[in-house]
């Protein structure tokens, strides 16, 4: 290495930019978050302290939007597991043709931007009109009123999170199997397991760093969701599949409640936090 | 040998019956996915009440281009979309650049604090947007940024995951070609510019492709940051359309406008298909 004088202040030149842009727009509005989340307002006075938390426990429409937010991790991240390995197993095989053709189908709803999603599949869920009424009443299934039902609206979101996103994790899972060694499975079929046992015994075992990663991702992603609920339904009817980034807004940008939509963003900091601790403990333990 | 190639024989049927299971529900899925983006497409070309009078027709029995003159009658649907393409390529230009300098800082030179700089960092990745939304959005107010693209390119602009895709590139750049450049009298901007970037193009093309499209359909800040019809980007936009037009109902007004925004992405997608898939792995690996 030769070294230059002006080699010792190189690289804080060379990340100063960065920091200055991260310090002012990322570093500062998050302390903002935390030192708000504290001001509590009663009537023309203010008051420092945990006014905000106390109210939000007692909050049952944050209740609410936390539960359904919980409803949409577990119903998403298990058929999304599920779906998503069965398409890359099915991919994966070797007696499959058009693989290419496939995968890229199956990706081509990652691309679309979550209005133009929301835009196709209000008419299509269209309790009167719509084409999915039309072919579940092929089936003698009565009409349903897929996002005006209270009991029926979040299994439509969930649906149609699963059109968008099943082929994202599709990818994952086909590179996981790919990274798989041939020879393994085959020593598997020698050893007389059949397709079903090599598939929970050799197969799943080595899938699960990525399954963790998928199961990960999943989660964090739904714990963010705005786009898909507050267009298809504006979280509605009610509040029934509104979710806690869409009740941050609300109170923030609609009720003008900055304190408290920044208590919001605390809680939901800290749910994420965890869950990509849990991550990377996770993660750990497999590699 | 008889053995053998019974098993053989056996796994020849085997075969053309495991054909059947798996392409049947691959085409059901296909179809599924593909189903409700032609019916769209198709959907922008037919007259208003035609959409719903045949719910299950996919090609219009009449075509005509009179939804696309109402959707840049009623909206100044041009200006949203050039909007749309100066903040992805204001954005991308920015952040690329900001990223791999301070990457090639961060993978390059030794330097005090590096490890803890980089360790808040990687802890500031797991922050989403939602954290900051309120502070973000005050900011922009206080320094006269809302309703201007500026808010949409440089708040984003330093992104920690960009740094940290850059930065495990440029790990694996010899350092002998850096030394053999400064004998030469290069200086280190120089080497950054004339040595460093140019070798990571495939790296800079995977981000680009990671990040633009993120930014291409992105709508919870810029919902919060835009406002008046002529700044707005082509999500909001659309999802202003949706608004005007859900009620009439005049859905091909809205479907010309989503063809025309996932058109540029589908096209690019067709071409670089392999980048997509590997991007969006290996930023959700390091996300």
């Amino acid at each position: 290495m030769i070294w230059r004088t002006s080699q010792k202040i190189t690289p804080y030149i060379f990340i100063l930019p960065f920091f200055v842009l991260f310090i002012v727009f990322k570093l500062a509005p998050l302390i903002y978050t935390l030192w708000d989340s504290f001001n509590v307002s009663q009537g023309l006075k203010y008051a420092f302290g945990l006014g905000n938390y106390l109210f939000l426990f007692k909050d049952k429409r944050f209740w609410e939007v936390l539960g359904n937010t919980g409803f949409y991790a577990v119903g998403d991240v298990s058929l999304r597991l599920v779906l998503s390995l069965s398409l890359a197993i099915a991919l994966n095989s070797a007696l499959i043709k058009f693989k290419k053709v496939f995968r890229a189908i199956f990706f081509t709803p990652v691309l679309i931007s979550s209005v133009v999603v929301a835009a196709t599949f209000i008419p299509l869920l269209n309790e009167r009109y719509g084409m999915v009424n039309a072919i579940t009443g092929w089936f003698g299934f009565h009409p349903a009123a897929w996002l005006g039902d209270r009991n029926v609206v979040k299994w439509s979101i969930i649906g149609v999170l699963e059109w968008r996103w099943t082929g994202y994790d599709m990818v994952f899972f086909l590179a996981g199997l790919q990274a798989i060694p041939q020879e393994l499975l085959e020593v598997a079929q020698i050893d007389g397991a059949n397709r079903w046992q090599s598939f929970i015994h050799v197969t799943l075992p080595l899938l699960k760093p990525v399954i963790a990663l998928v199961v990960i991702v999943c989660l964090v992603g739904v714990f963010r969701m705005f786009d898909t609920p507050w267009l298809l339904t504006e979280g509605g009817p009610g509040s029934s599949s509104s979710t806690v980034a869409i009740y941050l807004y609300r109170n923030a940008f609609i009720y003008g409640k900055y304190a408290y939509g920044c208590t919001i963003s605390v809680i939901l900091f800290i749910i994420i936090l965890v869950i990509t601790i849990v991550q990377s403990k996770l993660l750990g333990v497999f590699e | 040998m008889s053995n053998m190639s019974g098993k053989k024989r056996r796994g020849i049927k085997k075969k053309s019956y495991f054909n059947i299971v798996y392409y049947v529900p691959l085409i059901i899925g296909a179809m599924i996915i593909l189903i409700p983006i032609i019916w769209m497409s198709f959907g922008s070309f037919r007259p208003g009440p035609e959409i719903f009078a045949y719910p299950l027709s996919l090609w219009p029995k009449e075509f005509t281009i009179r939804n696309y003159l109402t959707l840049f009658e009623t909206v100044p649907f041009a200006r949203n979309f050039l909007n749309s393409a100066i903040a992805t390529g204001g954005f991308l230009i920015l952040t690329l650049f900001l990223c791999s300098l301070a990457g090639f800082a961060f993978a390059k030179y030794r330097f005090p604090l590096r490890n803890t700089l980089f360790i808040i960092l990687l802890g500031s990745m797991m922050i989403p947007i939602h954290v900051i939304l309120i502070p973000l959005f005050l900011l922009m107010l206080k320094i006269g940024w809302v309703n201007t693209l500026y808010a949409l390119i440089i708040p984003l602009a330093a992104h920690p995951i960009g740094l940290f895709f850059m930065r495990q590139y440029m790990l694996s750049i010899p350092s002998e070609l850096m030394d053999a450049a400064r004998i030469d009298g290069c200086s280190e901007f120089g080497i950054f510019y004339k040595i460093v970037l140019p070798v990571c193009k495939p790296a800079l093309g995977a981000l680009a492709i990671l990040l633009g499209l993120e930014q291409w359909n992105y709508f919870l800040w810029p919902l919060v940051v835009l406002s008046s019809s002529e700044k707005l980007t082509l999500p909001i936009a659309i999802a202003n359309l949706i608004e005007i037009f859900e009620e009439k109902p005049e859905f091909g007004v809205i479907f010309a406008g989503c063809l025309l925004s996932i058109l540029p992405i589908l096209i690019l997608f067709l071409f670089l298909q392999k980048y997509f898939m590997s991007g969006a792995l290996r930023g959700a690996i390091k996300g």
